[in-house]
C-alpha cells in the first residue's frame, strides 16, 4: 500500500490534496483527515509526503520491491532549502541520513519578470534565437549553431532547411 | 452534483498542460508576448506534475559547448544511432542547440547544477548526461511558469478543441474539464 | 440586555434542579461518548503501542523531569495557543472558536448552578454572550471559508459533506439559537421555539460524540504530547534529524550543501507553501 497518513498527525490542512498529480489524496467526510482514495493508482512520488507539514504521510513501498520492515522518511524544508532523507533498511544495519539542497536562490527572486524585461527588436523576432540566446549558450559572445556555421550540409532525404 | 462553468475569454496564448515543456512554453511565450494573455490548463497541480513531479536528478541532454564539450551535430548522430535512422534530423538539430540555454537560465534560477571538482564543469555521467540537485526541478520551473502565465488553472484536463468558424483549420480555443468544481 | 441573566426568565417555569441535570448529563454523554469513541478507534491501545515502537527506536530515555516540561509545553502551545495550526486563518478561527466554547460552556454552568434563580449575575451573563459571539464568528468563518472541503476540494458551503460535519453544525447552530434565544426575550412562542432550538441542538451536539470529531479536543493534546515526546528521544518516527546548515559538522558530513547554498544559505522563503491549498 503506497502513501498512506497518519490520522493522529494529520489536521486535514489539504496540502496534499492539493500537490497530488494523480488526485488521489482526498478528504475523508467521517474523519475530516486525509486519506489515499486509490493506492492502485499511487506512483509513489512522494509529493503529497513532501507536501504536509507535520510529516503525517508515510509510504509503504510495494512488496515486490521493497519488502516490509522498512523506513524510508523525509523532510522537505522549503525556508532551509534542504532536502532530508532517512533510510533505514529492514535488516536493521543500516540507518541512512541525507541531505541534500534543493536550490541556490530564495524561491522565485532570480527568476525575470518577462514582461518588464525590453522588449524583442524586429531583429530578434526575425531570428531564430530564443529570448536569452545568444548569450546563454556558451556565456560569451559566441553565436548560435547553424547548419552553415557548423559546417553542416542536409543530405537528401530529409526535410528542406537553410 | 451541480458543476460550475468558468469561461475564460480574450486568451491570446493558451498553454495546454504544465509539464516541463508547457512551463517553459509559458516563460518564453511572455518574452516575445509581453502584453499577450497567457493563460495554463494543467490537469493536476503545476507545482507537482508531469514526468519531472518528483524530482529528477539529472537533465539528459546536455551539450556542453560552453565546455567545449559536445556540439548539436554530435546529438543528432547519438540520437540517429539509437533510434536505427529514424530521425528527423533537422528538428533534432534545433532542438539540441537550444538545450543548453535553458539549462544555464534553470542554474540561475536556483537549480543546483552539480560541478566536476577537478575541471570546474558540470558533472558528468555518460556523455551526455549532467546531474543536478533536482528534487525541486519541477517547482522551480512551475515558479516562472507562474510568473509569466497571466492565469494558471490546476486541476482542469483539456479535451477538446474549438475550431474556428470563420477561418479554416485554425483553432480558437479549448474546452476543458476539472473534477471538483 | 448581555448582562441580564437568560436562565433567570427560564427559572420561572423550569427548575433549577432540572436545568442542572441537563448540564451533568450533557457532561455524562461527553464522557461516555468518549470512552465509547476511543474503545471503537482502539485509540488507547494505538497510543500505548506507538510508545512502545518509540521506546525501541528511543536513542535516550526521557526523565520525568523532561516529560512534565513537554507536557507544559503542549498546554501552552498547541492547546491554548494552537499552534498546530500552520495556517494563519485557521488558526485564528480556530482559536476564536475554541475559546468561545469554553467560555460559554463554562459560563452557562455557573449562571445555572449558580444564578439560577437571580436577575443579575455579576459578569457571567456578558461572559455568556461574549462566548456565544467569539463561537458563531470562528464557526461561521469556519463553515463559509475554511472547512477543508470548501477550501480544497471545491465543494460548495451549503453543501453538506458527510458525517465529520455534525460537530461543527452543533458548534454553529447552539449558540445562534442561545443567542436568538436571549434576544428575543419576553416574546412568548418565539421566544420558546428558540429554546427549543437550542437545548435541541447542545444535546445534538453532546450527544453525538462518538459519532462526530467533538472528542478530537482530547486526542489531539494526547497525540502533540506524544510527537514532542518522540521528537525528544531521539526516535522521531523514523524521520529525518532537523539540521544546523551553518554547522560545520553538517558541512563536512553533507559537502554538497556548503557547496551549492554556501556557508550561510538565506531562508529561501516560501515555494510551493506561498500559496494555500486551493487549487482544485
Amino acid at each position: 500500500m503506497p502513501t498512506f497518513v497518519y490520522m493522529t498527525r494529520c489536521d486535514g490542512c489539504g496540502q496534499c490534496v492539493d500537490i497530488c498529480p494523480s488526485d488521489i489524496m482526498h478528504i475523508d467526510k467521517v474523519t475530516r483527515r486525509a486519506y489515499n482514495i486509490e493506492p492502485n493508482m499511487c506512483w509513489e512520488c512522494y509529493s503529497c509526503v513532501k507536501a504536509c507539514p507535520h510529516q503525517a504521510i508515510d509510504c509503504r513501498g510495494y512488496a515486490d520491491f521493497a519488502p516490509l520492515g522498512h523506513s524510508v522518511r523525509v523532510k522537505r524544508d522549503e525556508e532551509k532549502g534542504v532536502i532530508a532523507w532517512r533510510i533505514k533498511f529492514r535488516n536493521g544495519k543500516k540507518d541512512m541520513d541525507l541531505l541534500a539542497p534543493i536550490t541556490t536562490k530564495p524561491w522565485g527572486t532570480c527568476i525575470p519578470q518577462l514582461s518588464d524585461v525590453p522588449a524583442p527588436t524586429q531583429q530578434q523576432r526575425d531570428s531564430q534565437l530564443l529570448f536569452n540566446e545568444p548569450k546563454y549558450i556558451r556565456m560569451d559572445d559566441g553565436d548560435i549553431h547553424t547548419l552553415k556555421s557548423n559546417g553542416l550540409k542536409l543530405i537528401e532525404g530529409v526535410e528542406g532547411y537553410s | 452534483m451541480a458543476y460550475k462553468t468558468i469561461v475564460e475569454d480574450n486568451i491570446d496564448i493558451l498553454v495546454a498542460g504544465a509539464g516541463l515543456g508547457g512551463t517553459g512554453a509559458a516563460f518564453e511565450a511572455r518574452y516575445w508576448g509581453q502584453d499577450k494573455k497567457i493563460v495554463i490548463a494543467e490537469k493536476a497541480n503545476i507545482d507537482r506534475s508531469g514526468a519531472v513531479a518528483q524530482g529528477l536528478y539529472a537533465i539528459n541532454c546536455y551539450m556542453g559547448t560552453r565546455f567545449g564539450e559536445n556540439n548539436p551535430e554530435d546529438h543528432v548522430r547519438y540520437a540517429r544511432i539509437d533510434l536505427m535512422g529514424m530521425v528527423r534530423e533537422d528538428l533534432l538539430f534545433d532542438m539540441a542547440r537550444h538545450v543548453d540555454s535553458a539549462v544555464h537560465q534553470f542554474e540561475e534560477w536556483g537549480m543546483p547544477i552539480m560541478r566536476n571538482p577537478k575541471t570546474g564543469a558540470y558533472l558528468r555521467e555518460g556523455r551526455w548526461q549532467i546531474m543536478i540537485h533536482g528534487e525541486s526541478y519541477k517547482p522551480l520551473v512551475a515558479g516562472a511558469a507562474k510568473k509569466s502565465a497571466d492565469k494558471v488553472f490546476n486541476r482542469i484536463c483539456v479535451t477538446h478543441l474549438l475550431m474556428d468558424e470563420s477561418k479554416p483549420n485554425r483553432v480558437a480555443g479549448a474546452v476543458g474539464f476539472g473534477a471538483d468544481q | 440586555m448581555l448582562s441580564t441573566n437568560p436562565f433567570y426568565e427560564l427559572s420561572t417555569f423550569i427548575s433549577p434542579t432540572v436545568m442542572q441535570g441537563y448540564i451533568i448529563l450533557m457532561v455524562l454523554l461527553v464522557i461516555v461518548g468518549t470512552i465509547l469513541d476511543m474503545m471503537h478507534k482502539k485509540s488507547a491501545q494505538y497510543f500505548f503501542e506507538n510508545a512502545k515502537r518509540a521506546q525501541k527506536d528511543a536513542k535516550r530515555t526521557l526523565s520525568g523531569g523532561e516529560k512534565a516540561s513537554l507536557a507544559v509545553q503542549t498546554v501552552v502551545n498547541e492547546v491554548l495557543t494552537s499552534s498546530e495550526f500552520k495556517r494563519t486563518r485557521r488558526r485564528i478561527s480556530h482559536l476564536f472558536t475554541m475559546y468561545g466554547f469554553v467560555i460559554f460552556v463554562a459560563s452557562t454552568a455557573v449562571l445555572i448552578f449558580g444564578y439560577a434563580t437571580e436577575p443579575a449575575a455579576g459578569i457571567w451573563p456578558v461572559l455568556w454572550h461574549l462566548g456565544a459571539l467569539m463561537l458563531c464568528f470562528g464557526g461561521y468563518w469556519f463553515w463559509f471559508f475554511i472547512r477543508v472541503d470548501v477550501a480544497a476540494e471545491g465543494v460548495k458551503w451549503y453543501n453538506f459533506n458527510g458525517r465529520g460535519d455534525i460537530f461543527i453544525v452543533g458548534l454553529i447552530t447552539m449558540p445562534t439559537f442561545a443567542l436568538l434565544w436571549s434576544a428575543t426575550m419576553g416574546s412568548g412562542t418565539l421566544n420558546m421555539l428558540f429554546f427549543a432550538l437550542f437545548i435541541l441542538c447542545s444535546t445534538v451536539l453532546f450527544g453525538s460524540v462518538y459519532w462526530s470529531k467533538f472528542a478530537h479536543m482530547f486526542f489531539k493534546p494526547a497525540a502533540a504530547y506524544q510527537k514532542k515526546c518522540i521528537m525528544a528521544d531521539g526516535s522521531r518516527e523514523g524521520l529525518p534529524n532537523d539540521y544546523d546548515l551553518t554547522d560545520p559538522a553538517v558541512h563536512a558530513r553533507f559537502p554538497d550543501v556548503p557547496e551549492y547554498m554556501g556557508k550561510n544559505p538565506p531562508n529561501m522563503g516560501p515555494g510551493i507553501n506561498a500559496e494555500p491549498p486551493a487549487h482544485y
